[in-house]
């Protein structure tokens, strides 16, 4: 009923996202320095709501504040669709999606391209046309599926890689386990494309549904499932010690983290993609896993850490040093 | 003194009831012996405790100190629900389950006391003739569908039904009307009459006591006894100026209650006819005996209407003839059911025998002159 | 003697109508509902996504789970609900009874889908009864409060009557009280169940199963005749619950309440 109520919000939309957060500090200028163009222009960035957005979030803001726009924050819109729909409107002037996702969700496709380029190339141009979003430069961050289990099945059996666990399971199918969510059942990306891939039938007894957050504490827990569905840029892989199997035969799609904005809002700022871009290309899984430690775990503000990454990395600087 | 008790005799020995934090107990050492087969009344005001003190004998309300036997048996001792069942129990809203049938009401207690079913139906039939209801009709109703007179009638008929020795009753005709609660006052008389159950009966209404009563007990604060005795002997001298209160006044006239329709005399010189004379032929005897007024009777003697000679013109028959017996009494009535008919009916009022049958009028000098008797007899 | 009997019926002998027409109408109302989505549903060119839940084996499964995770939240409810509310009528428990009332509020109040997920982190338990216990949880509160008002506002005078004329404390609970309390309770428990039916569509979070998962599969990837179908069968059931509740409170009352 929840789900269908925030279904129905979202396809009605135009809900009026709450005005009048910003950053809270200042920042001063790095290797980006002010542009003229962009001087107190009004930016409103969004995000979904899980860390690695918000996180990608506030790096936007904290660059395009060094950069002399008035940024209006609001990150961590609940829903994903919502934020998509909020560009679309205009109630969002700019959030970070995903290739696949975009491929997928709105572009109603049903079978990602392999190559990462290709696959950016792709949605980009589709986008534009269908939609009137552009897309800027991707970024290496690749938040794909991928299958893990914990640091001891894995030591355990010596598995590394996809290939790995299907051997494995040709061995032995009872370890077969997975804890995955519906959407990794349902999609042909998900494990139906693994499946045939690799060339293995999991049977639909040994597949627990999970909604994506309990699935960690439930792979780590050993008892339930041995394998389950994981975000490869997901702070609790490091937190619960888990081992994500390398996909070596590339069946799960791609995802790769790029700046969306409308492409009117883009046309009167393109000063927007020459700050944003350096920036994208500096990002990566590795740098998103370890600051999402710091917020996941540490509790830390995911605002400052986002400024402290671009201080440590040149863009910006704190004011007054 | 009736021959034939079913009830049994209870003692009530220095019966305390004590509530925790309060300093005067509500019941303070009462100590009575109700006789078998007798009506009891408990009357004082509201407060006095009488209700505590009857629900204390069927141990509602355990006593905190003191003894109390019933039929010899220490009641006290005994298991508080296995006691309950021998007892009859009837309360003012009467409390009949609204989920449960008439019968299924009327069966409650037998079936406690695991009574087959044959003879738990016969018994619930018998209870609700005994009560005046029809069985057929009132079977399978439910509370909901009855009138506050009728339940009142079955509660008594479920107090009734497991054949208790002993009847507590707790101002049980109070939440009806006047009219009805005369009826049922009547009814539980003849009960009585046939039964002669060992009743407890609470009121605060000393006429309704002075009716009812065998023995009144009229109750002070925590229950003091202030005066045990008979109706008559109460209402000829109170044994204080609190009993006297509340007699009240007119003492003389609340003998009303007491004296029966039989005890004056009757005026039978009122013309009667048959439906089958000719009207022509009973005016000719009204007029004869210089009078104004017929009684009509059927066939077995009982009244059917007044006629006056003026309506006595042509036609073969006197039926459909004349005006209705308004209120009428019989020969077991109380004189003041005698005085509030004639006043209803504006003269004399119809009088009837046991068996419906007319045996007279009663008028309003008889008994007034029965009240002069009284009044000459106590002063 | 005058009956008092027909008058109560033909006064509210209109809203009478109203409730059986209601009573006929809602099941075919639900069936029509969801027959009419399936059959839209099933008429569009669906993709490869959308056919991995649209398909007669997944819906049929995931509505049976989620009936049985509606039948699991309603066992434990009943068997939970009613006792706990008689029991904290009774006079010694006048002074903890708000303390439970308390808690079953917070269940009802807290949202579901938090009560799902902490239950699970807690037990690390997982499919339909790690699902069902904290669902009947944040559903208790209905029944509960139900079956205290219901034996609580019992007209005092029926109690005495009983205890006067033999009945054990125990009988008149049994015999009296409980079937008084009946029409009440089943109020309660219809709004529980209807309760259920909905937040159940949560059970898929611990692996429980049920409708849930087939509009989470359409709203993840937004495939709209996916999410519209499950929300469609999950309402259609809602309103065949809920109807069946309507027949319970009708019929299985006691005769002489009606």
């Amino acid at each position: 009923m929840a789900a269908l109520a925030a279904a129905v919000g979202v396809l009605v939309s135009g809900c009026g996202l709450s005005a009048g957060y910003t950053l809270p500090f200042d920042v001063g200028a790095g290797s980006i320095k002010p542009v003229p163009e962009l001087e107190g222009v009004s930016i409103r960035v969004g995000s979904k709501n899980f860390t690695e957005q918000i996180l990608l979030g506030y790096i936007a803001e904290v660059a395009l504040a060094a950069a002399g726009a008035d940024i209006e924050d609001l990150t961590n819109v609940q829903g994903s669709p919502a934020v998509r729909q909020a560009l679309e409107v205009g109630d969002v002037d700019l959030y970070w999606e995903y290739t696949g996702t975009s491929w997928i969700n709105f572009q109603q496709e049903t079978k990602p391209i392999p190559d990462e380029q290709e696959q950016y190339d792709a949605v980009k141009k589709a986008d534009l046309e269908r939609f009137g979003i552009a897309w800027l430069q991707y970024s290496p961050v690749n938040d794909k599926y991928a299958l893990a289990t914990t640091r001891a099945f894995a030591d355990e059996h010596g598995l590394k890689t996809m290939s790995d666990m299907f051997a494995l399971l040709e061995k032995d199918p009872s370890l077969g386990t997975f804890c995955m969510e519906s959407e990794f059942i349902s999609r042909q990306d998900g494990l139906l494309g693994a499946e045939k891939t690799y060339g293995f039938d999991v049977p639909t007894g040994n597949l627990q549904t999970f909604g994506v957050g309990t699935i960690y504490a439930t792979l780590a827990g050993g008892r339930t499932c041995n394998f389950g569905e994981v975000f490869t840029t997901d702070g609790r892989v490091l937190t619960l010690d888990l081992a994500v199997l390398d996909d070596d035969k590339k069946t799960f799609p791609q995802y790769n983290a790029a700046v969306t904005v409308r492409k009117e809002f883009l046309d009167k700022y393109p000063q927007i993609a020459d700050v944003m871009d350096p920036v994208s290309a500096k990002l990566t899984n590795e740098v998103i896993l370890e600051l999402s430690v710091k917020i996941d775990g540490d509790g830390e503000d995911p605002a400052v850490v986002a400024r402290d990454w671009l201080v440590k990395e040149g863009f910006v600087t704190n004011p007054g040093t | 003194m009736p021959e034939q008790t079913s009830g049994v005799e209870i003692q009530l020995d220095g019966i305390t009831k004590r509530y925790p934090g309060q300093r005067d107990p509500a019941v303070d050492s009462f100590t009575m012996t109700i006789n078998p087969g007798e009506t009891t009344i408990f009357v004082g005001p509201s407060g006095c405790g009488k209700t505590t003190t009857m629900r204390m004998i069927n141990r509602l309300i355990e006593p905190t100190a003191g003894r109390i036997t019933i039929g010899g048996d220490d009641a006290l001792s005994l298991n508080a629900d296995t006691l309950r069942r021998r007892i009859g129990y009837a309360i003012q809203q009467a409390g009949l389950f609204p989920h449960l049938t008439v019968a299924q009401n009327v069966g409650v207690v037998p079936g406690l006391l695991k009574w087959d079913k044959k003879k738990i139906a016969d018994r619930v039939e018998e209870m609700l003739t005994l009560v005046g209801m029809d069985p057929g009709e009132f079977l399978d109703r439910f509370p909901r569908q009855l009138s506050g007179g009728q339940q009142q009638r079955v509660g008594v008929a479920r107090a009734l039904a497991a054949d208790p020795p002993v009847l507590l009753m707790d101002e049980p005709f109070g939440a009806v009307d006047p009219i009805t609660r005369g009826n049922l006052q009547d009814e539980l008389m003849r009960l009585q009459s046939e039964l002669r159950k060992t009743i407890v009966f609470v009121t605060h209404d000393f006429g309704e006591a002075v009716k009812l009563g065998d023995k009144i007990a009229v109750l002070g604060n925590q229950s003091r006894i202030l005066q045990y005795d008979t109706p008559e002997a109460i209402l000829a001298n109170p044994a204080d100026d609190t009993v006297a209160g509340f007699v009240g006044a007119g003492a003389s006239l609340k003998q009303l209650t007491l004296q029966r329709v039989r005890d004056v005399e009757l005026n039978t010189s009122v013309p009667t006819a048959t439906e089958d004379e000719t009207p022509a032929s009973v005016r000719q005897r009204i007029e004869a005996d210089g009078r104004t007024f017929a009684l009509v009777l059927d066939g077995q003697g009982r009244p059917l209407r007044w006629v006056h000679k003026r309506q006595l013109g042509g036609g073969d028959s006197l039926v459909g003839i004349g005006s209705p017996v308004g209120d009428l009494v019989t020969v077991q009535s109380t004189l003041q059911d005698a005085l509030e008919a004639i006043l209803q009916e504006g003269g004399d009022a119809v009088v009837t025998g046991s068996r419906g049958e007319y045996v007279g009028t009663v008028q309003l000098d008889a008994v007034v002159g029965r009240i002069r008797e009284l009044r000459e007899e106590h002063s | 003697m005058s009956n008092v009997t027909d008058a109560v019926l033909t006064v509210s002998s209109g809203s009478r109508r109203a409730e059986l027409l209601r009573l006929f109408l809602q099941p075919i109302a639900a069936v029509v509902l969801v027959a009419a989505v399936l059959i839209w549903a099933f008429s569009q060119d669906l993709d490869a996504i959308e056919v991995v839940s649209l398909n007669r084996e997944t819906l049929l499964d995931s509505t049976w789970q989620h009936v049985l995770i509606t039948l699991a939240v309603t066992v434990l409810v009943v068997a939970v609900a009613i006792p706990l509310g008689v029991v904290l009528t009774r006079g010694w428990a006048r002074r903890i009874a708000p303390i439970f009332v308390g808690i079953a509020t917070i269940g009802q109040a807290a949202p579901a889908i938090g009560v799902v997920v902490l239950y699970f982190m807690w037990t690390e338990q997982e499919g339909l009864w790690a699902a069902a216990v904290p669902l009947a949880f944040v559903s208790l509160l209905p029944v509960l409060r139900n079956t205290m008002v219901g034996i609580q506002q019992i007209d005092p005078a029926l109690v005495d009557a009983g205890r006067g004329i033999g009945m054990s404390a125990f009988t008149v609970l049994r015999r009296v009280e409980l079937p008084l309390a009946v029409p009440l309770i089943l109020a309660g428990l219809r709004t529980s169940l209807v309760l259920a039916v909905g937040t159940a569509t949560l059970a898929l979070f611990v692996n429980g199963g049920g409708l849930g998962f087939v509009i989470d599969s359409g709203y993840k990837v937004a495939r709209t005749t996916v999410l519209l179908t499950g929300a469609t069968l999950a309402v259609g059931l809602a309103l065949m619950v809920d109807w069946l509740g309507a027949l319970a409170e009708r019929y299985l009352g006691p005769k002489g309440l009606r």
